[in-house]
């Protein structure tokens, strides 16, 4: 019978197929027989972990949606399932290896804190929002950050070259991050009644999201102006990080609604 | 006289700032605006959006790439601001106003945020008028996000939020909101009962109350949860905290909810579109925003 006792033999398995995929995704001769051997072994992992999940659904009689441990699972999920669509759109080889590394940390804070697979989440989390929220958020990061470190090798190489990368990066981040900001709305308006209340996390992903697009009517306006662009990357990724935990250090968010983070 | 020629950019921003200043201490109640005002101020917002589109092409100020750019450093600085009213006591507390002062209904908030829808119409219009091809997606994404802020702002002024505490088996048709204001509600609500979910240390990890909706013509029992809100009437009812006797509800009327809801998904089907297709650099003929 598959329960917790039994995932660290799935959490091995799964670990083993999607760095696999990760590592030979990064070879740098790409022949068709590598790109489907890369996607048939993500795959696997990916079925693996259905199973698994599958499995504790029958043990537990219910979806597994209700502990942090749960949720794990679901992250691993959609990390190494999202993973896999972006590497067959864009041969992204970095995303499948980002995709390894959260999803294997993910794990193993599952098999390392056993207390946690019966910690219960609050009751504001309990919500089909809470996972496309986080993960999209994820990607977003991932996306903008890369982005961040393209520009700061553009910045010290002052070349231009770097440009192209840079806006494809940040438009498919900013992109993501607005879908999981309005989702995150969405859900506000389910779980308290009003879609944004200004608190502090919302105005740090309000004034983030204004400098990703920034950036982007900046390229639009100006393309030769790369040196002012780097640095709005630059600005906008410091943002990002004052959105993410840098608003955790202000007392203000003892009342804030983002609190449980 | 030249001097004042020379450095008019720095004039209005020095004027521009006492006045800032000052706006910011005004503070204004949205339900001034509730309907039919909101609906007025909404169709004088398109129509000068619409102007300001077509009068683009003579006047500088609503000029393509400065109008975006001043638009933006705006609602980035204003963000700043708010986000330090947020953290005041961090700061020069004596220079903020009092604690119970809510920057995001002040003034100079108020006013920049239609300022800003101003200037996105203007942008959509301008672009609707002027460029004839790579529109579709521009238009879409733009409209969002000028529907998400018109609706927004309108949905704001008509939007009621009230709480009330009730104990097992009590009654009420009153809730009273953030100001202590007492309402009347067109229903009678009556507690039930309460089911609170424990996990084995005795925290609470899920709370349901059955509360009783009864008007004149009919009468319904109905469970309300975190996540799962009970609708009667045009009413949202809300659970925020419950323990073994009673509990507090919260109660919102937003006849809005719904338009705003659809602007939302406007712009996150954009923002997939925009995934997929990624951003491109325009002609120069199309670099009009």
């Amino acid at each position: 019978m598959i329960g917790w006792d039994s995932f660290y033999v799935f959490a091995i398995c799964i670990a083993q197929c999607i760095l696999s995929a990760a590592i030979i995704s990064l070879f740098k001769q790409q022949t068709k027989t590598i790109h489907m051997f890369v996607v048939i072994i993500q795959i696997i992992g990916i079925v693996i972990l259905s199973i698994y999940i599958i499995g504790l659904s029958f043990r537990l009689h219910r979806l597994p949606l209700q502990t942090m441990g749960e949720i794990r699972l679901w992250y691993v999920f959609f990390l190494s399932l999202l993973g896999l669509i972006i590497y067959l759109r864009w041969r992204y080889r970095w995303m499948l290896l980002f995709t390894a590394l959260m999803s294997i940390m993910f794990m193993l804070i599952n098999i390392l804190r056993p207390e946690i697979h019966n910690q219960h989440i609050m009751p504001a989390l309990r919500s089909v929002w809470f996972v496309p929220h986080v993960i999209l958020y994820m990607f977003s990061y991932a996306f903008l950050a890369c982005s961040f470190l393209i520009a700061v090798a553009g910045l010290v190489k002052q070349q231009s070259a770097y440009m192209h990368v840079c806006d494809h990066m940040a438009s498919r981040g900013v992109a993501l991050f607005t879908i999981a900001m309005l989702l995150g709305a969405i859900w506000a308006k389910e779980a308290w009644g009003h879609y944004w209340t200004w608190d502090a996390k919302e105005i740090w992903a309000a004034i983030t999201w204004m400098f990703y697009l920034l950036y982007l009517h900046f390229r639009n306006f100006n393309p030769k102006h790369y040196i002012v662009s780097y640095v709005i990357l630059l600005l906008a990724f410091f943002a990002l990080q004052m959105c993410w935990y840098g608003v955790n250090i202000f007392p203000s968010l003892k009342g804030s609604l983002h609190n449980y983070i | 006289m030249s001097f004042v020629k020379n450095n008019k950019r720095y004039l209005y921003i020095c004027l521009a700032l006492p006045i800032a200043l000052g706006l910011s201490y005004i503070e204004i109640d949205p339900h001034t605006f509730g309907f039919p005002f909101n609906l007025v101020l909404c169709l004088l917002c398109v129509y000068v959006s619409v102007l300001a589109g077509r009068l683009s092409e003579h006047f500088l100020f609503f000029s393509g790439r400065k109008v975006v750019g001043i638009a933006f450093i705006t609602i980035v600085i204003l963000m700043v601001l708010h986000w330090l009213f947020y953290h005041r006591r961090l700061f020069f507390c004596s220079f903020f106003p009092s604690v119970s002062y809510d920057f995001s209904k002040s003034a100079l908030f108020v006013s920049l945020w239609m300022l800003f829808i101003i200037i996105l119409g203007a942008v959509i219009v301008r672009r609707l008028t002027l460029v004839k091809q790579n529109n579709k997606w521009f238009l879409w994404n733009h409209m969002g996000l000028y529907l998400v802020l018109l609706t927004g702002f309108m949905g704001s002024t008509d939007t009621y939020t009230m709480q009330t505490i009730l104990a097992k088996e009590q009654e009420t048709n009153f809730a009273f909101t953030e100001l202590g204001e007492a309402m009347k509600l067109p229903f009678h609500l009556i507690l039930k009962d309460i089911q609170i979910q424990r996990d084995h240390t005795g925290l609470t990890i899920q709370y349901k109350a059955m509360v009783s909706l009864k008007d004149v013509q009919k009468e319904k029992t109905r469970s309300v949860a975190v996540n799962h809100p009970c609708r009667f009437k045009g009413y949202d009812i809300y659970v925020m905290q419950a323990s073994d006797f009673g509990c507090k509800l919260q109660i919102i009327y937003d006849p809005w909810r719904y338009v705003i809801l659809f602007s939302i998904l406007i712009m996150i089907s954009g923002a997939v579109v925009m995934f997929f297709k990624g951003t491109k650099i325009q002609k120069q003929d199309d670099r009009l925003g």
